[in-house]
């Protein structure tokens, strides 16, 4: 897998001698920056038209926002009530059907380096409610990890993890950016999970992310270090010859990963925002995951079709569970009824659903 | 501008040389008539072309009707020979678009024109809005190739036979493609919303079936659609959309066909109704009544309890 290397650096000079910006300019000798008061307003364009040649820009600024968000789930479906750590934006694996190209309105690789902010965020979030139990992502906006090589942002916030008692980070992948966990005092409050999916789909709709066998003997490392792992089955995409490709990536998993170190594998069929499906044929005319047969969903996202959604997890599910019968899968955004036809129960709540997850992580 | 008034004979006009010609689907008629009745009122813009012949830069449709209305002679504006080819182009642009707004294809042909002298920039900043499109790059890759496009389907836009989306859909596909479907959407006379929906079945069930556009069309099911004589136009083009629709969503419409069936089964009375949940999606079925006074809610009532029993009603909302 190529590592990011951008062409241009923008840094907002408020942020100018914060210690992030200065490793990250460190490691980037040569290559231009330029110091601005603030991001200019874009063009007009449509952000999609510039997104290719906006990810060459990477851009060090400040969060005036909220770090810490609520994951915005998807409403009539089961949520997990995930909760979002928002250090950076913007991924330049671009997978053809990555939700960002409809969701960022700025199309440069951005980097949040006001850290101490974020960590000031977080202590107050994490100290307000002792007694609850906060399970934190920071691949909602990113992916966890394309900018670790440049940022070292692992070594800041895997130490901060370990020693916060009602928090746990997930870091969620593709790449196998992890030399600098190598060695971090974890706690076993870092659990680093990766984004798996079918060769053929990886060759044809994740081109730019790492190979599956990178990706698994890069969890495979990280358990050697001692960290918890998890799985994501996100987006399963339908195709015809699916369950042998499928079946071979969980054949492929379970040769080399300890299901003991596992928290959890989840399962989420590839499902859309309307406005993705003009912006994915005009940037990808090759793809062709969009021709199978979705519905509007009571989210208004598009999904398959149902019973193709409840074939697809029922079989996944069998085939992880002929692997290890105790594995814990979850359904990511599925109903009850989903929930119950693939897996044979269902969460009442999504309250009830993170309790599940909390266990998985304290167990 | 330095216009010499002149009067010259029609034949030294070179009529073949459209360099400057920004018309397309034109009615002669109005102008005919008014040159009748009136004269021509405007002299047309030309430039020296050779020793013996002048090029049309504005009024080519002027000279058409002189022609075809015998006169052999024309009071006409001249631009010095030296007078550039951009210059030519804008005082054709701006001469047409001062008085009447580009159908599709002469704003395709406008731009076509324009790139031989502008970078494609400067066409969307400074000429589309002119044009009456919105200044993005989108909208010139999009009006651009509608001007080379079949005469049929570029009469077919111009008559409202089909929509611009559809055209500009055309204008991007292969020739093979583009004519079978273009034919085929124009015979079909369609609503814009239909069209627009048919366009959508028939490219995307070429991509998933990996099926050459005009192989689909011409499959025996679509022509035994559109030869069954039994059928009126709407009734072809409801089958022809339902016949679309199950191919490209098979197993929806299967399931659609099965509840139908199904609810064939339970006999419902005319004045109730069940409908599934939108795509089966949810899980809430709605039920209509139509009644007229309570005796007709209390018999409804008792059909519905009796249809509690049921087996069918079990296996619609359980399956």
């Amino acid at each position: 897998m190529e590592r990011y290397r951008p062409q241009r650096i923008l840094v907002e000079k408020s942020v100018k001698n914060l210690p992030l910006t200065q490793t990250v300019i460190r490691r980037l000798e040569g290559i231009p920056i330029e110091f601005i008061k603030q991001l200019k307003p874009l063009p007009v364009e449509p952000i999609q038209d510039l997104w290719l040649d906006g990810q060459k820009t990477l851009l060090l600024c400040r969060n005036k926002g909220r770090f810490f968000e609520l994951c915005p789930g998807t409403k009539n479906y089961l949520c997990c009530l995930y909760k979002i750590l928002n250090f950076a934006t913007n991924c330049y694996l671009n997978c053809t059907y990555c939700i960002l190209q409809a969701y960022l309105n700025n199309p440069f690789m951005v980097l949040y380096t006001n850290t101490n902010e974020m960590f000031k965020e977080l202590d107050e979030v994490l100290n307000q409610h002792p007694k609850t139990l906060y399970r934190i992502g920071t691949g909602e906006y990113t992916d966890s990890l394309i900018l670790d090589h440049l940022t070292s942002f692992t070594q800041l916030v895997i130490p901060y993890f370990a020693t916060k008692g009602n928090a746990f980070l997930e870091l969620k992948t593709k790449a196998d950016i992890i030399e600098n966990l190598e060695g971090l005092e974890h706690g076993g409050k870092t659990i680093v999970s990766w984004s798996l999916n079918a060769e053929p789909i990886i060759r044809s709709e994740e081109k730019n992310a790492c190979s599956l066998d990178n990706r698994i003997k890069a969890a495979y490392q990280c358990q050697k270090w001692g960290y918890k792992s998890g799985f994501h089955f996100d987006p399963l995409i339908y195709y015809p010859g699916w369950e042998d490709d499928y079946k071979k990536v969980v054949e492929k998993l379970f040769r080399t990963i300890d299901p003991a170190s596992l928290c959890w594998i989840s399962l989420g069929c590839f499902r859309f925002i309307p406005k993705l499906k003009p912006i994915i044929k005009k940037r990808y005319p090759e793809s062709r995951i969009l021709y199978q047969e979705f519905i509007r969903g009571l989210d208004g996202k598009m999904r398959y079709f149902k019973p193709i959604r409840i074939e697809m997890y029922t079989k996944m599910a069998e085939w992880i569970k002929s692997y290890d019968s105790k594995m814990f899968i979850y359904l990511c955004m599925e109903s009850k009824e989903v929930w119950e036809k693939s897996l044979g129960f269902s969460p009442l709540s999504n309250q009830e659903l993170n309790g599940w997850l909390n266990t998985q992580c304290t167990s | 501008m330095d216009l010499q008034t002149k009067r010259i004979y029609l034949k030294t006009i070179d009529l073949k040389d459209k360099t400057f010609l920004l018309s397309y689907g034109y009615d002669l008629n109005p102008l005919k008539q008014s040159i009748k009745q009136v004269g021509l009122l405007n002299p047309p813009i030309l430039r020296k072309k050779s020793a013996a012949t002048y090029q049309i830069i504005c009024g080519y449709k002027r000279v058409l009707v002189l022609k075809e209305l015998g006169i052999s002679s024309l009071t006409s504006a001249i631009l010095p020979s030296k007078t550039g080819d951009r210059e030519n182009l804008l005082l054709s642009l701006y001469d047409n678009t001062s008085h009447r707004e580009f159908n599709p294809i002469e704003k395709s042909m406008a731009i076509i024109k324009l790139q031989n002298y502008y970078p494609e920039e400067k066409i969307v900043d400074g000429f589309l809005p002119v044009l009456k499109l919105q200044p993005h790059i989108t909208q010139l890759k999009a009006f651009r190739p509608l001007c080379r496009l079949e005469r049929e389907i570029k009469d077919a836009l111009l008559e409202g036979k089909i929509s611009e989306h559809t055209a500009i859909q055309l204008s991007q596909m292969d020739r093979a493609s583009r004519r079978a479907l273009g034919k085929f959407l124009i015979a079909l006379r369609l609503s814009v919303s239909k069209q627009a929906e048919i366009l959508e079945y028939v490219l995307e069930i070429a991509i998933r079936e990996n099926l050459p556009i005009e192989k689909l069309i011409h499959t025996s099911e679509m022509r035994s659609i559109l030869d069954d004589e039994k059928l009126n136009q709407p009734q072809k083009v409801e089958a022809i959309r339902k016949h679309l629709r199950e191919r490209r969503y098979p197993q929806l419409s299967k399931k659609e066909r099965e509840f139908t069936r199904n609810l064939k089964q339970l006999k419902l009375h005319p004045y109730i109704n069940l409908r599934p949940p939108p795509f089966f999606e949810g899980n809430h079925y709605h039920l209509n009544l139509c009644f007229k006074n309570l005796d007709g809610l209390k018999q409804n009532l008792q059909k519905l309890e009796s249809l509690l029993k049921n087996h069918s009603l079990r296996t619609i909302i359980e399956s």
